[in-house]
């Protein structure tokens, strides 16, 4: 029976070879699992894994700086990965099950758990750190330190339940408006601080240059990504926001929106805004933009501009990044593209269930000592750093990798510096050097120009009831919808912008007011703290 | 076949092959495109739109990226560890399952077959399945939960009973009065003449294991039991800034180089491409002849 | 067949005898056929009736803390909402119009080129196309639908293609709402025809030679045959195929839309398990609401399936139960 033989012989072939890969990493793993019993205490800790990080080591725990961790606190542990992209999903799955709960659980407390923190200490998930403060001291004066910081480390009761990720850096915005400088030059122009600046800017792209599109953006980065852009010159947010008397606002039901779907739907008429920005996916924008057939566009300062300039080779080929446009020459922008808020990333929770919670307390306070700091950020000195003239500077292992890692790679295999996680993050020396072309460096101040205005508008991460938050998602996901088809209707024309108030009148029926009502009585709370 | 050739049918002829050969250039694009985008140069490649019909930079640094990448090994011995032991469980019990389902005086098939297709439709959702099987059958993180909870494909089952019913009943009744029971039948008269349908269920289900990833999400907590099926999708999608999907991860990600996303590609689906050919020959016929005659 | 059915059927009511030894008998008949039911009864029993107590979800303001036992009871609330939802007709009709496409379309042309690879008289072309067209079925949705992102922009190449054929306009066709569900369904096609073919090359390789010789002998030329010995030979295997493949006319899986569609093009592509995505986006952990969705999809899919089962029963005798 020759289909026999036929399985038989390759169930062989593939166990052999399934037998002799696999077994050499068994015994890679168990080797590590003997160093493991040697140390004092092992916890089991659960965590997101950073994009930065999955292709180059296995777990956490091959990260340089958890290996360094380790040898500091005395507390081994064992690390728990969901997959990249299913984060959101395993995280509700364990709060599901509650059985075998990891010690620590590092996640969006604010936005993943329904209902909040709060409601995850009440449900027996987490434990409230407050009584804990004593053995954590680097921790409490880290968060005193500054006012608003702490406020947003507290839950609406006050409870402390998480370590967070705290921001030590001014730098809030990472992404904004970029143009090609050395078209500008070659025109004569300045880079465009209005609108109307913008649009002298894009047509002398089209006529002069002769640019197939000026502008190109995505749709869902003008409208629904949440993204401020050319709509901060109509001092509107593009989502909710706080107005000038710190009033919540929905901003596409705002005069203010009608006029940037205006100026938007003249561009697009003129053909200076993309004709696919409905339609166009960031391939091709990618592809454009370094092949000189787009002339500005919308970028993230470490992926996007580091990428293109790799891949451009265009002979001087210089991109800017520009604040965004305001209305009127020397008026003050109030909003940032996005704004990281004091505490970003995800935040390490204790659960109940964890039994060494005094050592994992310690260990994560050891994070913010000022060691602690410069061993996350940083690393190993004489390895991944060198003191020079007081300041610490990656050597070549982070910045010119040898096996020919990015910056960003090689940061994720030796440290913890270019993402969220608990710890002080986001410190000056490492933003200074993590962008390493001028024109990063330039773009992220320019993104960052208002910054202190923008503060003023961006609402404060909220905790919503449960109620709250369903009541929410089935708002918004009607509003959204809606918002994104419409916006993309106004701006091609299909429909008339004098259709605009029935269009506000839809969605006010759709229940924005109970949307808004609700983030009012988030942010009472939030104040309340 | 014993055509005649009428000229009809030899015109016929001509234009199937035709037909044929464009469909197959059409469907070999994709896999062309695959191959080349992976020897490109990352930064070429990402300056490139439209069509590719070469290489653009040969270098094969994309492979090199790929096998450093210690998920993949890892991912490989459990996917081939799940495809070998998972695809055998699932062909032997679906047979078995399939010839019960086909035995005409046995009393509970018509409601068994209720009882089955009914859960194609009706199911608890992911919670309550991720709770019985995690909780209640202590099953999480272990390899067995990317093979047991998928044990039997309704689907699979359905399509070898529908084969099993094709086999004429006249060779079992020969075998029933020479004294067989149902366990000899199954073995040595069903079995053997359901090659084609064994292979095609040896392929569905081997493919299906090898392109599985749903529920090593669900169950799985270590990364070493990642299938190479994870592996992949996070290199694919946590990077690509396009789409909703990449919601999630989102933000300031650096990119992974172009063409290494398809050397991923590449590595983790040759072999199991390999598999056809072996298959396609269980496609032949005159099965049904030789063992009628024999 | 039948003969022998009745013949047993027969058999079975012929004596009265005691409940007892009519079990006896019936163990000493099927006595093997029980002992190879156990892994399926127990397959089934264990890992889809376990949790199939899930489905009060539905009728739940379901709490992921507080589970099943402890989430309050709403009736039919969720329901209610959802038929409500401003978008409720728009989804149904774009689930349906998409799935029906795709079935039409999708679903004969694995069949043909079955039927014409069986044509192929030189057997390694006949080998070189199945093998080559069953390849695609392994490259990821992402991959595919990235290339068809480029090739269908303003000037990718099967734009220009066309537009030079003046079938359409040169434009970004993934941007037009009217050509969404043919970009769905044809991509779908170029995607899974080979593999599709596998199911029906298996069912002809039990063809019975001896029916093509017959025919042949009474003079049947090639599309004769294949109308009066090919077809009703694989037809249950067809029909069956077409049977469960319409019992999946409410489950349009989101991935690849979502990789495909747009805000300009909602008006045709949103589908039901979009909307769940998108609305599960807003992190709001409503199961209760989305199991009340997936419910009301099964329940129409089952109910296809039963009334596509008893037409099939009517018509070709052949059926799923």
């Amino acid at each position: 029976m020759s289909f026999r033989k036929f399985a038989v012989a390759c169930m062989c072939v593939m166990l052999a070879v399934g037998a002799t890969g696999c077994g050499q990493k068994e015994a890679g793993t168990s080797s590590t699992d003997t160093s493991k019993g040697s140390a004092d205490k092992s916890i089991t800790y659960w965590a997101a894994m950073n994009g930065n990080v999955s292709p180059v080591v296995q777990n956490y725990g091959e990260v340089e700086y958890y290996k360094q961790l380790k040898e500091k606190t005395g507390v081994a542990i064992e690390f728990l990965h969901p997959p990249v992209g299913q984060e959101a999903e395993q995280f509700k799955l364990l709060i599901a099950s509650r059985k075998d709960l990891p010690d620590v659980i590092q996640a969006q407390w604010l936005s993943e758990y329904p209902g909040g923190p709060e409601k995850a200490v009440k449900d027996g998930i987490i434990i409230p750190l407050n009584d804990y403060l004593d053995l954590a001291p680097n921790y409490k004066a880290a968060m005193e330190a500054n006012p608003e910081m702490f406020k947003q480390c507290k839950t609406d009761e006050g409870t402390i339940y998480a370590f967070q990720g705290l921001n030590q850096g001014d730098v809030k915005a990472f992404s904004g408006l970029v143009l090609r400088e050395d078209w500008l030059e070659d025109l004569g122009l300045e880079a465009p601080e209005t609108i109307e600046e913008w649009e002298t800017v894009l047509r002398a792209f089209k006529e002069e240059k002769g640019v197939e599109v000026p502008l190109s953006i995505k749709a869902l980065d003008l409208s629904g990504n949440g993204l401020n852009l050319f709509n901060a010159a109509y001092e509107i947010g593009i989502d909710f926001y706080l107005d000038d008397n710190g009033k919540v606002q929905y901003g596409p039901i705002q005069p203010g929106y009608k006029e940037y779907l205006t100026t938007l739907n003249r561009w697009y008429k003129e053909g200076l805004l993309d004709p696919d920005f409905a339609s166009i996916d960031s391939k091709i924008i990618d592809a454009n933009i370094i092949n000189g057939k787009t002339g500005a566009t919308f970028a993230w300062v470490g992926s996007s501009i580091g990428t293109w300039y790799k891949a451009a080779t265009e002979e001087g080929y210089e991109l800017v990044g520009v604040p965004n446009p305001v209305l009127n020459k020397g008026d003050e922008g109030k909003f940032l593209s996005g704004y990281t808020n004091s505490i970003a990333g995800p935040a390490a929770a204790i659960t109940a269930t964890a039994e060494n919670v005094e050592e994992i307390v310690k260990m994560f306070d050891y994070l913010y000592t000022e060691e602690g700091a410069l061993l996350k950020n940083f690393g190993v000195e004489g390895l991944t750093y060198n003191m020079e003239d007081g300041k610490p500077v990656y050597t070549d292992l982070i910045l010119n990798n040898p096996d020919g890692l990015s910056i960003g790679h090689a940061m994720g295999k030796y440290i913890q510096a270019n993402y969220g996680a608990p710890g002080l993050c986001e410190i000056p020396e490492y933003q200074e050097q993590y962008y390493q072309l001028d024109a990063q460096k330039e773009a992220a101040a320019a993104f960052n120009k208002y910054v202190d205005n923008a503060a003023k508008h961006v609402i404060p991460p909220l905790t919503a009831t449960s109620d709250e938050s369903k009541d929410l998602a089935t708002i918004m996901t009607e509003i959204n919808t809606y918002r994104d088809e419409m916006f993309i209707a106004f701006v091609t024309g299909a429909e008339s912008l004098d259709n605009f108030d029935q269009y506000v009148e839809q969605i006010n029926k759709f229940g924005i007011d109970r949307a808004i009502e609700i983030k009012e009585a988030g942010i009472k709370r939030y104040e309340a703290r | 076949m014993v055509g005649k050739g009428s000229l009809g049918e030899r015109i016929f002829d001509k234009f199937n092959i035709v037909l044929l050969t464009f469909i197959m250039i059409i469907t070999l694009y994709p896999v062309i495109y695959v191959l080349f985008a992976s020897l490109s140069d990352s930064n070429a490649l990402l300056a490139h739109t439209g069509l590719l019909f070469k290489p653009l930079g040969l270098n094969v640094d994309a492979y090199k990226a790929v096998i450093n990448n210690p998920n993949i090994v890892t991912g490989y011995c459990v996917t081939l560890f799940v495809v070998i032991v998972g695809t055998f469980l699932n062909v032997f019990v679906t047979a078995i399952s399939a010839f019960v389902l086909t035995r005409k005086q046995f009393p509970l098939n018509k409601v068994l077959l209720v009882f089955i297709v009914f859960t194609m439709y009706f199911g608890g959702g992911m919670i309550p399945r991720y709770l019985f099987i995690n909780d209640t059958l202590g099953m999480g993180n272990s390899i067995w939960a990317l093979m047991l909870p998928g044990l039997i494909s309704t689907y699979n089952l359905i399509i070898m009973r529908t084969n099993f019913q094709s086999i004429p009943d006249s060779l079992e009744e020969s075998a029933k009065i020479d004294g067989a029971n149902d366990i000899t039948i199954f073995f040595k008269i069903i079995l053997p003449l359901s090659k084609a349908i064994i292979a095609v269920m040896v392929l569905m289900y081997g493919v299906g294991h090898w392109n599985a990833w749903f529920d090593a999400m669900l169950f799985i907590r270590s990364r070493d039991l990642y299938p190479l099926q994870i592996i992949l999708r996070e290199i694919l999608i946590s990077n690509s800034t396009d789409s909703m999907i990449a919601s999630g991860a989102g933000g300031d990600i650096e990119a992974i180089g172009e063409s290494i996303k398809y050397a991923t590609i590449v590595v983790s689906t040759v072999p199991i491409l390999c598999v056809y050919p072996f298959v396609q020959k269980y496609f032949t016929k005159g099965v049904m002849i030789g063992a009628v005659k024999g | 067949m039948a003969k022998v059915a009745l013949v047993q059927g027969e058999e079975v009511k012929k004596p009265k005898v005691s409940l007892g030894t009519k079990m006896k008998k019936e163990w000493n008949r099927n006595k093997y056929v029980y002992a190879l039911a156990i892994p399926l009864i127990a397959y089934y029993a264990i890992f889809h009736y376990g949790p199939m107590y899930g489905i009060v979800m539905a009728f739940q303001d379901y709490s992921i803390v507080d589970g099943i036992s402890g989430s309050p009871f709403i009736g039919l609330d969720n329901f209610i909402k959802f038929f409500e939802s401003h978008y409720f007709w728009r989804l149904i009709r774009n689930t349906l119009a998409l799935s029906i496409q795709n079935i039409l379309w999708g679903f004969p042309a694995p069949l043909i080129l079955a039927l014409l690879l069986n044509e192929v008289k030189h057997k390694k072309f006949k080998k070189a196309v199945q093998t080559i067209t069953y390849l695609p079925h392994f490259i990821s949705l992402v991959v595919v639908c990235g290339m068809l992102n480029q090739f269908l922009a303003r000037d990718g190449f099967i734009t220009s293609l066309l537009s030079s054929l003046g079938l359409v306009e040169q434009t970004n066709l993934l941007a037009i709402k009217e050509y969404f569900r043919t970009i769905y369904v044809a991509s779908g096609i170029w995607q899974e025809i080979g593999w599709g073919t596998i199911i029906y090359l298996a069912a002809l390789s039990g063809v019975d030679e001896q029916l093509y010789e017959a025919a042949a002998i009474d003079g049947a030329n090639r599309f004769k045959r294949l109308i009066h010995v090919t077809l009703p030979s694989i037809a249950p295997t067809i029909i069956m195929l077409f049977i469960l493949r319409v019992g999946q006319v409410m489950s349009v899986g989101f991935e690849k839309v979502i990789l495909l569609y747009n805000p300009q093009t909602y008006e045709t592509a949103d589908v039901l398990s979009t909307y769940i995505y998108r609305y599960g986006l807003g992190g709001s952990f409503d199961y209760g609401y989305t199991t009340a969705i997936g419910l009301f999809s099964s329940l129409i899919n089952f109910i296809l399936v039963i009334l596509a089962n008893q037409f099939s029963k009517k018509v070709s005798e052949t059926s799923l139960w």
